[in-house]
């Protein structure tokens, strides 16, 4: 509810109460603590009922506690208005009502629902009793007195000789039997009610019980004085008895409303409480603890469906529904189907809005887990397929070398050998051109030989494999034509893929010094952690490599990345090019 | 060359070039008497036939030639040892250096020449 409304609400009674200082001689303002009780009595109702219809938007708890508020001050305007026609008359015989409102709500009260016949009899017996009173007054002369006292006629008077104090008498006592049922119906309700809704129901029982009896009590005065001439309650003019009669007979039950209403749960601090209640937990084994915290029932089970049945947040198999069982079911739907099942106290019912609420922030959690674990699962496949491809990939290699090497290679140093078997067996009878076309021969095969040998070395370096990723990349350091400082701390091998990578990686590094960067020398750093390899290659020549550009690098970035590593290029602080990689290794 | 022919044994896993190398040394006057396509037989074929030069291929399908040099070595084997392979003495690090052959060849640089100068020390 909007503070403007709040205001407008809540003003009148406002600008009513403190007009009262200003009137002239007025009887309600006499003796301070009746004025200041009785003006605070009504606000507290009105406050009540604003904090209940913030809470409970959808139930009718608040409105009826404003409207108690204001039939509160209805006995007041007797006072305050004396001369106003007949105001004083429908003030005397109007008051009191604020008294059927609140025995509907101690009741009812948080939902606003009779729920037994009982209570709806006894309910409506008292509008009857405080309808015929008001009538009983509206149409008939009150004996000896002028009334309404301001001389203003009785527009309603039908029965001038009929005494509307007799008719007073007996009612009232009829309404004080009533409020104590009243009472008796509260208790049996409060004894019956849930955990939750105890929880709310006791501050408005006690005050409940408080009021009944005060009400009841002066209620019976009227007949025990007429009809027996005794004073009831026996102390009603003590000295001491007028504080605590104020004090009781007015605030009690307000007050209990007013905490009852502050206990209530809005379904927005629920929805809050439950959502920052979920932790890095799943949802399934948190949910359940966080719902009977947030809406406070310790009964409360959630169970979620299984290929043949229902099983709770354990996975222990769950019968459902349960004969004998008397808890609600509140289902969490999506997509059209049931993905959970709250079994939650039917007095959450209530406030279906409360319930709804908490029903869909846990739907959004459920889903968002289904969605985060369908989202991880693909995520660790596609995480698994690369590391899948690098593996397929390097094993692709092997075998081609394997290949080039069983193969090609054997066969081109085969004819090599018996070439120079040919040459030699010629001899010095060779004529020069032959002699000279066996050398050539011979160069080119050697020529072959060694583009193959290179290709094959590039596929899969036999030195990485047999000798380690330190050996194997000294070897790589030897083939430079620049110096190569190298800081290996590598002791053990590592995992092939890891090996490999780490080896392409400053292979492909030198390589671009060797051909782009025109440097004096280069450094390469190796060392590692319990679980990362580091490669560092920085050289000191004129820098302006792009990670973006040339396909072996981007390459190289690919299958870092791959097996979950990184791979960064930068200018190093003297002008050169500094790689860095990183490259997880358990 | 001495009166009584060197006898080799050629170890290698590939037919086309046991049969070139065998060509090509009982041309230069060595006597093969024995050829292994895998490490294991090898050991066995050099510890039975004693042969003076032991042409072992580093790639072999069991064990490579480092391990068999081993063997023999432990063994007590004292003819002499010559690694062979396709790849560079570069693809091997300080492997060769370390190794309990006493040499290595390029199968490309192949000859008896090359051979002797290892086995001879000329």
């Amino acid at each position: 509810m909007s503070w403007v409304r709040r205001l407008l609400i809540a003003a009148p009674a406002v600008i009513f109460v403190s007009s009262w200082p200003f009137l002239e001689d007025p009887a309600a303002t006499s003796d301070a603590l009746a004025a200041v009780t009785d003006a605070a009595t009504g606000l507290i109702l009105i406050a009540a009922g604003l904090i209940a219809a913030d809470r409970r938007p959808s139930g009718r708890t608040g409105p009826l506690l404003v409207v108690a508020g204001y039939l509160w001050y209805v006995g007041d305007l007797f006072f305050v208005f004396p001369d106003a026609s007949i105001v004083p008359l429908l003030s005397f015989a109007f008051r009191g009502y604020y008294d059927i409102v609140i025995a509907f709500l101690i009741l009812s009260f948080p939902a606003g629902r009779l729920q037994t016949t009982a209570q709806r009899i006894v309910i409506a017996a008292l509008i009857a009793a405080y309808a015929a009173r008001s009538l009983g007054f509206l149409l008939m002369a009150v004996h000896g007195q002028v009334y309404p006292p301001n001389g203003t006629p009785n527009p309603f008077l039908l029965f001038p000789d009929a005494p509307a104090e007799l008719l007073d008498v007996w009612v009232t006592a009829l309404k004080a039997v009533l409020i104590a049922l009243v009472a008796i119906l509260a208790v049996v309700r409060w004894g019956r009610a849930s955990t939750p809704t105890r929880r709310v129901l006791t501050p408005v029982l006690a005050g409940g019980l408080i009021w009944a009896l005060m009400s009841a009590m002066y209620k019976m005065g009227p007949l025990a004085r007429f009809q027996f001439d005794v004073q009831f309650p026996p102390w009603q003019d003590a000295t001491w008895w007028s504080i605590p009669d104020y004090l009781l007979r007015g605030s009690a039950a307000p007050v209990g409303f007013l905490i009852g209403a502050l206990l209530l749960r809005t379904a927005r601090t629920a929805v809050v409480d439950l959502v920052s209640g979920f932790s890095d937990q799943p949802v399934r084994r948190n949910l359940q603890a966080s719902l009977i915290k947030v809406l406070r029932d310790p009964a409360l089970v959630v169970i979620y469906p299984d290929n043949e049945g229902w099983t709770d947040a354990d996975g222990r198999p769950f019968t459902y529904p349960h004969p004998g069982d008397e808890r609600v079911a509140t289902p969490i739907e999506s997509d059209g189907r049931t993905v959970a099942i709250i079994l939650h106290d039917a007095s959450l019912e209530e406030d279906p809005g409360l319930v709804g609420a908490v029903a869909a922030a846990a739907r959004l959690a459920i889903d968002n887990e289904r969605l985060s674990s369908a989202l991880e699962a693909q995520l660790a496949e596609v995480r698994d397929s690369r590391v899948r491809i690098v593996e397929g990939a390097d094993a692709e290699r092997r075998r081609i070398e394997r290949d080039l090497h069983d193969g090609a290679q054997q066969r081109l140093v085969a004819i090599a050998i018996s070439l120079r078997m040919l040459g030699d067996s010629l001899g010095p009878k060779a004529s020069p051109e032959v002699a000279h076309e066996i050398d050539a021969a011979s160069t080119e095969l050697h020529a072959a030989i060694e583009e193959l040998r290179e290709l094959a070395r590039g596929l899969d370096p036999p030195l990485l494999r047999e000798a380690g990723l330190g050996v194997a990349i000294e070897a790589l350091a030897e083939r430079m034509h620049i110096p190569v400082k190298l800081d290996l701390r590598l002791d053990e091998r590592l995992e092939r893929t890891v090996e490999t990578t780490c080896y392409f990686v400053v292979a492909e590094a030198l390589a671009n010094v060797a051909k782009h960067a025109d440097a004096k020398t280069v450094s390469v750093k190796l060392w590692r952690t319990s679980d990362m390899l580091f490669v560092k290659v920085q050289d000191d020549g004129r820098g302006g490599a792009d990670p973006a550009g040339g396909s072996g690098l981007r390459g190289l970035t690919d299958r870092v990345a791959a097996i979950g590593g990184q791979l960064a290029i930068s200018e190093a602080g003297d002008g050169g090019t500094l790689l860095e990689a990183q490259i997880p290794c358990a | 060359m001495v009166g009584v022919r060197e006898t080799v044994l050629i170890v290698d896993d590939h037919e086309g070039f046991r049969t070139s190398m065998r060509r090509m040394l009982e041309r230069a006057g060595y006597d093969v008497v024995g050829e292994a396509v895998d490490g294991r037989s090898a050991i066995a074929e050099a510890l039975r036939l004693k042969p003076d030069v032991a042409l072992v291929d580093i790639r072999l399908p069991d064990i490579d030639g480092f391990a068999v040099a081993k063997a023999l070595r432990a063994a007590g084997s004292s003819g002499s040892i010559l690694l062979i392979s396709t790849r560079q003495r570069i693809d091997y690090g300080d492997r060769l250096a370390s190794s309990d052959a006493d040499g290595f060849i390029e199968k490309s640089d192949l000859s008896a020449r090359s051979i002797a100068a290892i086995v001879h020390g000329s």
